[in-house]
This record gives C-alpha cells, structure tokens and sequence, in this order.
C-alpha cells in the first residue's frame, strides 16, 4: 500500500490535474480538427465538397447561391478542405456549438458578390 | 457429484466498457466451460466497403475501434499501399511509427488503469489515466484528434510535425517517464495487487501457440513473436527487441504491457532524432487492383487486413481481423478451471476491444 | 512491396493434408477469411512461419461442404464458426461447434447470399 500513497499524498499536495470548466475554457491547439466554416463570398458552388464528402453532409445548391453544412454528420475528416479549388472553406480549431436538435447552418452568398 | 450451474456474464458488466456475452458453466465457485456470444456491436463495416470508394473508406476504417484507430488506418492504408505500389516517403513512414507507438501508449495506459479498476483499486485507475491525457493532449497537438486522429492517409500522413512540436515530444516523454515508472511501481511491487494478478490465468508456451493467442497475451507466454519486426513503416530502421516474458499469467501480461510503454518511449525517441526530411505524402492515381493481407501489431497484438480490388473505385472486399478475435480461444482456455472472482479480470488481461472483433 | 505473400489455390479434399504438412513445417495459423465470388465463397487459410506468409485459398459453391481443420489447428474453431454462422456455409467435422450461438444476430447468415444473388436483388 505505501507504493500508492506516496502517489497520492502527492497529488493531495499539487494542482488538480482537472480544469474548472466554465471558468477556465480549453485551450485547443493550432491542428485541433473542429467545425468547417465557409468563406461563402469567394465560393463558386462548383460542388465538388459536395463529392468529396465521406457523411453526405454538404448540401450545394447552384442556383440560390446557397452553401449548406449539416453538422451532426460532420465528422470533421478534412476531406472538403483539402478538395476546394478556390481555398474558401477553413477547418476552425473549436468545435461547433452543442445544440438540442439537429442543426444544418446555411451560407447564402449575398448580391453584391466582391469579386 | 457438485451441482452445475449457469451463470450470465455481460453484456452489461460493469467491467466491461463494451458488449461480450459469455455463459459461465459453474460446479460450485469453478467455471467448467465457458461460450462466447458477439454480435451486439456489429456495424457491418466490412459491406460498407461495397458502397464508399476506396479513399473514403480510410476514415470509416479508422472508426473501427477508438483506442487503436491510429493503426486501423495505417492497416488499411498500408494494404492499399501496398496493392497500388505506392512508396511511402521517409518522413510519413517516420511519423506513423511516432503516431503508431503514441496509440500503444495511451492504449496500454488505458489497459492498466482498466486493471486496476477491475480489481477494485479506484485510485490507482484514476491516477494511470492523468498519465494518458498528457499522451492525448500530444496527440491532439500532432494529428488534430484525441479518439479518431485521421491522420494516415493513403500515401502518406495528413500533417506535418514541425521542429519545435519534436522537441515537445521529447520533453514530454522525459517528464512521463518517471511518472510512468512510479505508478508501474504499484503494479508491479504492490502486494494488494500481485494478490490478484500473480499465478491467475495461467497460459502455457504450448497452449499459446496451439490457440493462436496474439501480442502481449502471447509473448507474455514466452513466444518472441512481434510484426513490428516485420520492417513495416519505419521500424526496420529502429533498434528494438520484442518483450517477452515467461510466466503467462495474469501478472506477466501486466509485465509485459508496462515494458512495452517504456520500449514505445524508446522507439518515439528513435523516430524523432531519426525523422528524415522531405514530403509527407507521395502522389498516386488509379484505382486498387489486386490483394494483399497488410499485418501491424496493435497494442492488442496482431491484426490482418485483408483487401481485395477489383480495378474500380469500390473494393470488393476488406476483412480485418481482430487481435481480439484471435485471442478469444485463449480466452476461454484460461477461463476454464478458474474462480468466478476472477473471471472479470482475465477477461481484461486480454486487453478486449469487441467493437474491434465485429467490425 | 513489403512481404512476399504466395497464395496457393488449392481444391477442397486436399486442404486437410495441406494444412497437416504446414503444421507439420512449423506453421502457425493466422487467420481463416472468407470473401463472396459470383457462386459462392472462397476461403482464405492464412498461415505465418518466422514472417513467411503462405495463403491457402479454397474456392467453395454454396451447396459444397467444408472439412474442419480444428484437429490440426485447434484454435481455428472460432474462425470456422465464424464463418459457418455468418456465410451459411456446412463445415463437417467440427470438434468445437456452437451450433449458431457465436454471433447474436437477428438473421441466420446474414452475409449468406453470393455476389449474384446481390446484383440480381439491386
């Protein structure tokens, strides 16, 4: 038994090893894989995301000019941000925010499109 | 004459994280016989193949198992690899032995803290597991996940590991291991322990072969027997000697796994004073054609991937098996002939991962 | 390429004596794998000696019977159960068999139908 308390006396004697969530958040890393965010006004809606997808979870729709994201089919693999040939999708080092039902966020590029 | 009785174990047990029925024949407290049921966490994975193209379906093997899913793509890919002719550069092959060797420590931190909580030492459990999240949190930093690292892909890895992150590596493991040494201390040494684990389960060199057990369960019996050997990646220009032991029980299983972190800390630090520069990926076009049976050593033991192409984008079949699988048949050996008390413990000595043997 | 892998096709009677002289040679069993063709399964007897990968591999129509190795590898009963339970195909002899009860499954031999039987239902 004396093998284990001197383990734990020490631990009684440090820090937690635990973080006090709501008040101290996560600090995620620089290649944390999280949710994919679109740079919707130099998207060209050429679909192949749409493709590449290995969930299904990308919806383009052409002619709305409409860039749809399911995200609790996104598994966060990557796979679209390296396929897009204009580099307007990025992968975000935080996560998606929890949500109480399913959520599909929509990217609708806007008229006045800056070329 | 005792009586016979039957007794349910699982697929809810508290010792089990995952589902495994087996039906216990008892005489009185000894366990005569013992059958196996699987199929509770049968996904179908392997008919998933005939519908996701052969490049998608690196991330569905990858969540085959959550523990050793680092080695589940690099099982994959490798066959694919391997089919297409692909030669990995240095560097990837490099740092998939990094990333390889990561998985089996947190595995087997895993499986200690696991042990211990199976034999009711909570603390203990809880300490072993404070280790592995500095492991998690390193993996996290070089692949980008902490369960499913999607880091392998096919030709290569998917991140690059800088210099600084290298060094990181290296000053992480030199803070670990003394920490690892002390709480491998308490298994090894601890009398509440020994008490449980020494002489439990005991597997014969013979019966090991003739049951084809795999990894630490096998080479705990005294088999020197070990695929890293076989060169894949990089480990062919790595120094290391498979860890055997020769006891075969319960005691040397946990021997063999507390070794086998330190050799992986070893290996880690090989790899990175060893890390060639150059690409991480190399190129391919085409589609699989043809078969090959690609084998790694989980921390579980060995695993088969077995892909067949058919010239198209959809593989006509991939088969895995199992560490686990394989080690079922010893399972049920050691089982029989011991007492109920310990029958959740030498089920974990296996190291089980059922999501792993029904795929 | 990484390992030399040498697969033999070989016919069902003789796979016996085959799997007798390879344990006789010091082979350990690997693992036994079955793939669906057109008409039925063929089975892959996958065998290790020192890194020396050899396949055995048996083309099997879906009303053929299968002799079991157990006798000479005992622990490929949990293979040829496997494989009695998921694809339906009659393995004689079997010294441990669990007459259906490995796997939990909802149907009998759910990976039962050939690659045509498939084609033809889609």
């Amino acid at each position: 038994m004396s093998h284990i308390s001197k383990i734990i006396l020490k631990s009684l004697f440090s820090k937690p090893s635990t973080a006090m969530y709501p008040i101290k958040k996560r600090e995620y890393y620089p290649n944390t894989r999280g949710a994919i965010e679109n740079d919707i006004k130099s998207c060209i809606f050429c679909g192949i995301c749409v493709k590449k997808c290995p969930t299904k979870g990308l919806e383009v729709l052409r002619d709305q000019k409409q860039w749809s994201i399911d995200r609790c089919r996104c598994i966060s693999c990557g796979a679209c941000v390296t396929a897009c040939p204009k580099k307007c999708l990025t992968m975000e080092n935080t996560y998606s925010a929890p949500s109480t039902e399913k959520k599909v966020d929509r990217y609708i590029q806007p008229e006045d499109k800056v070329q | 004459m005792s009586e016979r009785m039957i007794i349910p174990f699982g697929p809810q047990h508290p010792v089990l994280p995952e589902p495994i029925h087996l039906s216990l024949v008892l005489e009185n407290e000894k366990v005569v016989d013992v059958l196996p049921s699987i199929g509770f966490v049968h996904r179908g994975l392997e008919k998933l193949v005939e519908k996701k193209d052969f490049l998608e379906y690196t991330f569905v093997a990858e969540r085959i198992c959550g523990i050793c899913s680092y080695m589940h793509g690099m099982g994959y890919c490798q066959a694919i690899e391997n089919i297409m002719n692909i030669e990995i550069p240095g560097r990837a092959s490099f740092l998939r032995v990094i990333g390889a060797e990561f998985s089996r420590i947190h595995s087997h931190l895993l499986w200690l803290g696991l042990c211990a909580d199976a034999f009711g030492f909570e603390s203990l459990f809880m300490h072993t597991w404070k280790l592995r999240e500095q492991i998690l949190d390193l993996m996290e930093e070089m692949t980008g996940g902490r369960v499913i690292f999607s880091s392998v892909k096919i030709g290569g890895v998917k991140k690059d590991v800088d210099d600084s992150l290298l060094s990181k590596i290296n000053d992480v493991l030199l803070e670990l291991e003394p920490q690892v040494k002390e709480i491998s201390s308490v298994f090894l040494e601890s009398i509440t322990v020994r008490h449980r684990l020494e002489g439990v389960g005991v597997l014969t060199q013979d019966e090991a072969v003739s049951l084809g057990a795999v990894g630490p369960m096998l080479r705990a019996s005294g088999i020197n027997q070990d695929m890293r050997k076989l060169g894949y990646a990089a480990y062919a220009e790595l120094d290391f000697e498979p860890i055997i032991d020769t006891e075969g029980d319960s005691m040397a299983r946990c021997r063999v796994r507390i070794k086998e972190i330190f050799q992986s800390m070893d290996l880690i630090r090989q790899a990175v004073a060893k890390l060639p520069q150059g690409p991480i990926a190399a190129p391919f076009k085409g589609n699989p054609d043809g078969e090959y049976f690609s084998r790694l050593e989980q921390p579980r033991g060995e695993v088969i991937y077995y892909v067949k192409g058919n010239g198209t984008k959809f593989l006509d079949r991939m088969r895995v098996r199992t560490p686990t699988f394989a080690n079922l048949p010893a399972l049920i050996k050691v089982l029989k002939g011991c007492d109920l008390a310990d029958v959740p413990i030498l089920i974990l000595t296996i190291d089980p991962c059922i999501s792993c043997t029904e795929r | 390429m990484l390992e030399k892998q040498i697969t033999e096709e070989i016919e069902i009677d003789k796979l016996f004596s085959r799997c007798a002289e390879l344990k006789f040679c010091g082979y350990r069993l690997v693992q036994i794998g079955c793939t669906r063709t057109v008409s039925g399964v063929e089975i892959n007897y996958s065998f290790d000696n020192n890194f020396q990968f050899l396949n055995l591999r048996i083309s099997c129509e879906k009303d053929q019977t299968v002799p079991s190795i157990q006798s000479v590898y005992e622990c490929a009963f949990i293979y040829e159960n496997e494989i009695a339970e998921l694809f339906g195909i009659t393995i004689t002899d079997m010294k441990i068999n669990f007459n259906g009860l490995l796997y939990k499954a909802a149907v009998s031999t759910p990976f039962g139908e050939t690659a045509a039987e498939t084609k033809a239902v889609r």
